[in-house]
């Protein structure tokens, strides 16, 4: 049984110091996320709260002169078909993604942050803006489809 | 496009869609480069004569699943405890929650909206199927004390006037656990590859099997059926072999390690089946998550219904067969091999194959080290699982109060919202899920260890081992790799 104990010394000796490198990300959590909530700029919640972001009412802030500072996901959607294919991500927590969207359809995409988030869109191009709270591997689905457009590793 | 209703996507991956960050780099650097000296630490330090029972060198002649007589490292639970737990009304305590349980979850899934806010997803896939692993863990076998089909099965029985535990005829011997590897390979098969798992039919229709099957068995087969078809009953007799609780030769409940509970689970044909439907299934669950198989799946036209099982049988199959080659690839005495011959001439299951100078077959090998495979069950499931069960389990608790989907709150949890801890420390749950890996894949090799000094002759003890923990050392880098590359 003392092999044993020590064994187990050993393990949680080897996890402790090596985790003592990743503790920054701890503190940063503490200090970004003091609601402990998930929100969201331009998208809704899922109640059906019709101010939001439907595409006309921030009418195509068009592609080129957006917001510089984030990260920008471009989705392409044509009937059936939507690109990217499950791109991979990084985002900071609370920093802003800006999401592009070119469509022939109206559609919405599926946050799966915790809680989740849903992103309406109308035909033509938009632009929104999201921002997710929680560290997570999150996915953003397109609702009709059922794809994966993106997997945002949000740290 | 407004979301007046509630979402009833067919989710692409099943419940819950936020899933855990991969794990950071030196974290699964350090638990694999822990993992693989441990082993060698096990190997070359540990004891060097076995410490734990084998219930299989005396012949099976009773179908107790106790372990042979060791009290080492055994204490009786206190007298008290021991009395609650041996009353009959604390049985019949358990059998009625269980029963009641599952009378609201029936009422959900038949008169329920086919909503995903309908709780008898997060009751099957979350609080019964991953909650089966802590509940045992603490508890020893608990499914089967609240199991709802053994109830019914003792209810049917006693109205019957007969014996719950005799059938119609006997439970053949040579099947074993291989009904409960089918039945767990079909629930995974449910729960991780059909596209529709998340919708009512089709979920109501795999649980009315289930139910009919364990009914009907148990009616032929009389109990026995229940342990070794039932896939959530034997999962849950499995992990609880980890726990501390336990029954002594003459059926005093007892306190052991839990390394010594686990020697105690008896080697029966299908066992090596049930573990690798368990640690595969696992590992394709995280293998379908990851970028590149999505990226390809997103992009396959071909079906991917079909795609899916053949992978995630092709995942049980690797571990299976590397599993049983490990075990195999071992010097065996010279009066064993002549034992293999005969019992392969016989291909008879229930063949003695025990020679007198206590080494073992060949081919019966593999489920004598079946149950080492438990603790690296239990650890990656840990790892896989945790935020999922915490989080999902939380909304499922809240999701029950209103079964029907029409806002009413029976249990008063509607208004609970869920604790999302976890996911805001992701060191914190990283280097749980590190530790929980390679503890498993500690205590495996130890009772492997353990296990190899009773039944592999001497002068093959070191080398008879290499393989095994080869085999544990690729399972736990296999897993460390998924949660890290996902």
């Amino acid at each position: 049984m003392r092999i044993l104990t020590s064994l187990a010394a050993a393990a949680l000796a080897a996890a402790v110091l090596t985790s003592c490198s990743g503790d920054s990300n701890d503190a940063a959590d503490s200090a970004q996320d003091p609601a402990g909530t998930s929100s969201s700029t331009a998208a809704p919640t899922p109640e059906p709260a019709p101010a939001t972001a439907e595409a006309p009412s921030a009418p195509a802030s068009s592609g080129a002169p957006v917001a510089p500072a984030g990260t920008t996901l471009t989705i392409t959607v044509a009937g059936d078909s939507v690109s990217p294919n499950g791109e991979r991500l990084e985002l900071a927590v609370g920093e802003p993604l800006t999401v592009e969207i070119d469509s022939d359809r109206a559609g919405e995409l599926h946050v799966h942050s915790k809680p989740e988030q849903y992103v309406n869109f109308e035909a033509g191009t938009s632009t929104q803006e999201l921002v997710v709270e929680r560290p997570g591997l999150v996915e953003m689905e397109d609702h009709d489809t059922g794809d994966v457009v993106a997997q945002i590793e949000v740290r | 496009m407004t979301l007046v209703e509630p979402p009833r996507e067919v989710l692409a991956h099943g419940l819950g869609g936020g899933a855990d960050l991969p794990l950071p780099p030196e974290l699964a650097i350090a638990g694999g480069t822990a993992a693989l000296v441990l082993s060698f630490v096990v190997l070359l330090l540990a004891w060097r004569t076995p410490r734990y029972p084998d219930p299989d060198v005396a012949p099976p002649t009773t179908p107790a699943r106790r372990p042979a007589a060791s009290t080492e490292g055994t204490r009786p639970v206190p007298a008290g405890l021991a009395a609650v737990v041996d009353s009959t009304w604390f049985a019949v305590t358990l059998r009625v929650l269980g029963l009641v349980a599952f009378a609201y979850v029936v009422v959900a899934a038949v008169l329920g909206q086919d909503l995903l806010t309908n709780p008898v997803f997060g009751v099957g896939y979350v609080l019964l199927w991953v909650g089966i692993v802590p509940a045992s863990l603490l508890f020893g076998a608990a499914y089967r004390a609240i199991s709802p089909v053994r109830t019914l099965h003792l209810l049917l029985a006693r109205v019957l006037r007969v014996d719950p535990d005799e059938g119609t005829s006997d439970y053949p011997a040579a099947w074993g656990y291989w009904p409960a590897a089918v039945a767990l390979f079909a629930f995974v098969w449910l729960e991780l590859v059909y596209p529709y798992s998340t919708e009512l039919g089709p979920f109501r229709l795999w649980f009315t099997a289930h139910v009919a099957v364990m009914l009907l068995g148990s009616a032929v087969f009389g109990s026995r059926w229940l342990e070794r078809a039932d896939p959530f009953e034997v999962y849950s007799t499995l992990v609880g072999h980890l726990s501390v609780w336990g029954r002594d030769c003459d059926g005093t409940l007892v306190w052991r390690s839990p390394l010594h509970n686990l020697a105690g689970l008896r080697a029966e044909t299908g066992l090596v089946a049930v573990v690798a439907v368990l640690l595969g299934s696992t590992a394709y669950d995280s293998f379908r998550e990851s970028n590149p198989w999505l990226r390809f799946t997103q992009s396959f036209d071909g079906p991917l219904t079909l795609l899916g099982t053949g992978v995630l049988l092709l995942s049980v199959l690797v571990v299976g067969l590397t599993f049983s080659a490990a075990t195999m690839a071992t010097g065996v005495e010279p009066s064993s091999r002549t034992s293999l011959r005969t019992s392969t001439a016989t291909s008879s299951a229930t063949s003695s194959a025990t020679s007198t100078s206590g080494g073992v077959s060949r081919r019966r090998l593999p489920r004598r080290f079946a149950h080492s495979l438990v603790p690296i069950i239990v650890g990656y499931m840990v790892a896989h699982y945790l935020t999922f069960f915490v989080e999902y389990g939380q909304q499922t608790l809240i999701q029950l109060s209103d079964p029907l989907s029409n806002g009413a709150n029976l249990l008063g949890t509607a208004d609970w919202s869920v604790n999302y801890w976890f996911s805001d420390h992701p060191t914190v749950l990283a280097t749980i899920k590190v530790l929980a890996i390679v503890g498993g894949h500690v205590l495996g090799v130890v009772a492997a260890h353990d296990r190899a000094l009773r039944v592999l002759p001497t002068r093959h003890q070191l080398t008879g081992q290499l393989p095994l923990l080869a085999a544990m050392v690729l399972y736990t880098f296999g897993g460390l790799y998924l949660l890290f590359g996902v």
